[in-house]
């Protein structure tokens, strides 16, 4: 291939560091936690060596893993989404958090919540209906958000109303969770601050296939999303089948926040900064080379930013969003001052 | 061997209540191998007619026939690969590489994930040869000054493979010498390969020399097509631009601002140095006559050692100036004096 040899080895040389990284953050997101254990505990118990004692096997197992992978699920979905946004939106600030996608989600698992209290149903809380509720909210607000930007011109104007459509719709999640009964309220409140913690196995048998349908539909978009860039009238010149290509966008940014916030929570600035990070890195928009690095460097982003939260050593756990916002509203103001593009 | 023809075709946009016509009826015929350029004042609907031709956008009424298949209803991907555009929408500064960039012209022919192809390497680096942009492999897209952009944004147009390429205002941001160039290259390509090359511009000049047939679209809705030698003796093109302020100049095929005379001036002399001398006293508001009985003022040029020398005599005074500066000087002394009184 001559595409530009020097640079797309140096594209891989990154790649394969970011995957290293993965793995290495991955097997340090085990061993740090309230309980300290050792590495060796970790790599013993992964390469199936008895563990010291049950209670180690337990809390890595039945703890730890889980919330691993969620957080690099979570990193991929909103990363990954993040992406879709921005290059969808033409608006380098786009990102599922700003434009009020993840209050969508909210809303829905709130509605779920607050007739879960009215019709005590176990059925309501399942992670099913809790993904349709997250998913459908999401598209809501996608469409509302993508119909407000058909008549708008300027960028900033998008933004501003994406987060009035936010502050609107946490409005109406206060309200339904004014009306909830005591005993739901608590887990609810705890989960609007975001965490990687609620997912247990059971769940992520839920939250993996839903993320997994978002990114098949993300990769489906790739294609049509570099002629994007150039602006519809010159991606239709070329072929792109532009109603289609925003329905792909739409359906598969909706599924990944949508899962996401069901599961975790809002989680702040992973679907705005990553994007930006993996472009600074690998010098491109192309999407064909974003795609695989924004995959890897949100699920990179989301493990640290998980292990920061577990202030290893302390025993101290921060809230993850505080983590997020301080690692991310960095990247976006260096995104406003020296970059014009996406 | 006609490429594209359009019947009926009515252009223009709908709007929640009915809908603002910029053309009716038109009858186009576009044939292999033939560069047509647009021209007409702005505002009156040249980029919607391309746009309504590159199947961009929908007609309010009529058919649009690509090698007589209907582009409306064509399959995009299956026109994409007849029919290239670059528009005046400017790239956001993209960073693609260039070959990135041209690449995505190959868009209709690779498949799902958009994964080139051998050939379709082939292709990108054949028209990145072909149009200069070779060297532009490795750079993205966004550090290119203006007209390398614009020599990009053909390439990748080419790389689509087209039978008709449509250009709106390709030459917009371009300086003289990049415009010829430009130029140069439409015409070898409607020469060489055979395609059919569309483009709008605010260069009459350029579009006299180069193009096959002109296209003008007036302010009347309606379209006049002709080549461009018996457009100019119809005094059709000087129709377009109906303005007091604008006046055609016949003998050099090329508009110039009417000038606002004051006074008439008698010219004579070195028949090289006329032409120049007559462009100093027109701007300074005379109007040259061959009559020596008239005008306030006699200029006469000639040649002492081998340089020009300009006598003017104005109000039985005697003036002798070595350039076209110091007349100029002298002449707007004289024009500030007649405005005065």
């Amino acid at each position: 291939m001559q595409e530009g040899l020097s640079q797309s080895k140096r594209q891989i040389y990154i790649m394969i560091a970011l995957l290293f990284l993965l793995l290495f953050l991955f097997v340090n997101s085990l061993v740090f936690g309230s309980v300290p254990l050792s590495f060796s505990d970790v790599i013993g118990l992964l390469l199936f060596q008895e563990p010291r004692n049950l209670e180690v096997s337990t809390i890595i197992l039945q703890f730890r893993l889980p919330r691993s992978a969620t957080a690099v699920l979570a990193g991929v979905a909103l990363s990954l989404s993040g992406l879709l946004m921005q290059t969808f939106f033409k608006n380098p600030l786009a990102g599922p958090y700003v434009l009020g996608i993840n209050s969508g989600a909210s809303f829905g698992v709130a509605l779920i919540i607050f007739c879960g209290s009215l019709f005590p149903l176990g059925f309501f809380f399942s992670g099913v209906t809790r993904i349709a509720a997250a998913f459908l909210g999401a598209v809501f607000v996608f469409v509302l958000v993508f119909m407000i930007s058909e008549r708008l011109k300027n960028k900033m104007t998008l933004l501003i109303v994406g987060i009035m459509i936010g502050y609107f719709t946490s409005g109406l999640v206060s309200l339904l969770i004014f009306f909830s009964r005591a005993s739901e309220i608590q887990s609810f409140l705890f989960w609007t601050f975001g965490s990687f913690r609620g997912v247990g196995f059971n769940q992520l048998a839920y939250f993996l296939p839903s993320v997994i349908v978002g990114v098949l539909f993300a990769l489906w978009a790739i294609k049509p999303m570099n002629s994007l860039l150039l602006g519809e009238d010159y991606a239709a010149s070329m072929g792109v089948d532009i109603k289609a290509t925003k329905k792909k966008i739409i359906l598969s940014g909706s599924i990944l926040t949508g899962t996401t916030t069901a599961f975790c929570g809002p989680i702040a600035f992973l679907g705005i900064a990553v994007p930006h990070l993996c472009r600074w890195f690998f010098h491109t928009s192309n999407h064909r080379v974003l795609f695989p690095a924004v995959i890897l460097m949100g699920a990179d982003i989301a493990l640290l930013a998980e292990i920061i939260a577990q202030l290893p050593g302390s025993g101290l756990t921060l809230p993850l969003n505080a983590v997020t916002a301080l690692l991310g509203a960095p990247v976006v103001i260096w995104v406003i001052f020296f970059k014009k593009n996406i | 061997m006609e490429l594209y023809k359009t019947d009926g075709l009515t252009i223009g946009y709908k709007k929640t209540f009915g809908e603002t016509i910029l053309g009716e009826n038109f009858e186009l015929r576009l044939s292999k191998g033939e560069m047509v350029c647009v021209l007409g004042p702005n505002g009156v609907g040249k980029s919607t007619l391309l746009k309504t031709m590159a199947g961009l956008h929908t007609p309010l009424m009529g058919k649009a026939y690509l090698m007589g298949m209907d582009v409306h209803g064509l399959r995009k991907d299956q026109l994409a690969r007849k029919v290239a555009v670059v528009l005046t929408e400017r790239i956001d500064a993209v960073s693609m590489t260039g070959f990135e960039f041209v690449s995505l012209g190959r868009y209709p022919y690779t498949g799902g994930l958009g994964k080139l192809r051998e050939r379709d390497i082939n292709v990108v680096l054949k028209v990145m040869r072909e149009t200069g942009t070779i060297e532009f492999r490795d750079i993205a897209v966004g550090k290119l000054s203006d007209g390398e952009r614009q020599k990009v944004l053909v390439a990748r147009a080419l790389a689509q493979e087209p039978v008709l390429l449509i250009l709106d205002e390709p030459m917009i941001f371009l300086d003289i010498t990049r415009k010829f160039e430009l130029f140069q290259m439409l015409r070898t390509l409607s020469v060489q390969k055979k395609m059919s090359i569309l483009l709008s511009t605010h260069d009459i000049d350029t579009a006299l020399r180069f193009a096959d047939r002109l296209w003008l679209f007036g302010s009347e809705k309606k379209i006049t097509a002709g080549s461009p030698e018996d457009l100019m003796l119809k005094k059709a093109v000087h129709d377009l631009f109906k303005d007091p302020l604008i006046q055609y100049d016949k003998t050099n095929g090329c508009f110039l601002q009417k000038p606002q005379f004051i006074k008439k001036a008698y010219l004579v002399g070195e028949e090289d140095y006329i032409y120049w001398t007559r462009r100093v006293l027109e701007r300074k508001g005379f109007a040259v006559s061959l009559n020596q009985s008239d005008g306030t003022l006699k200029v006469q040029v000639q040649l002492e050692d081998g340089l020009p020398v300009w006598k003017v005599v104005y109000q039985d005074g005697r003036n002798v100036f070595h350039s076209l500066l110091e007349m100029g000087d002298f002449l707007e002394m004289i024009r500030e004096d007649c405005l005065k009184n």
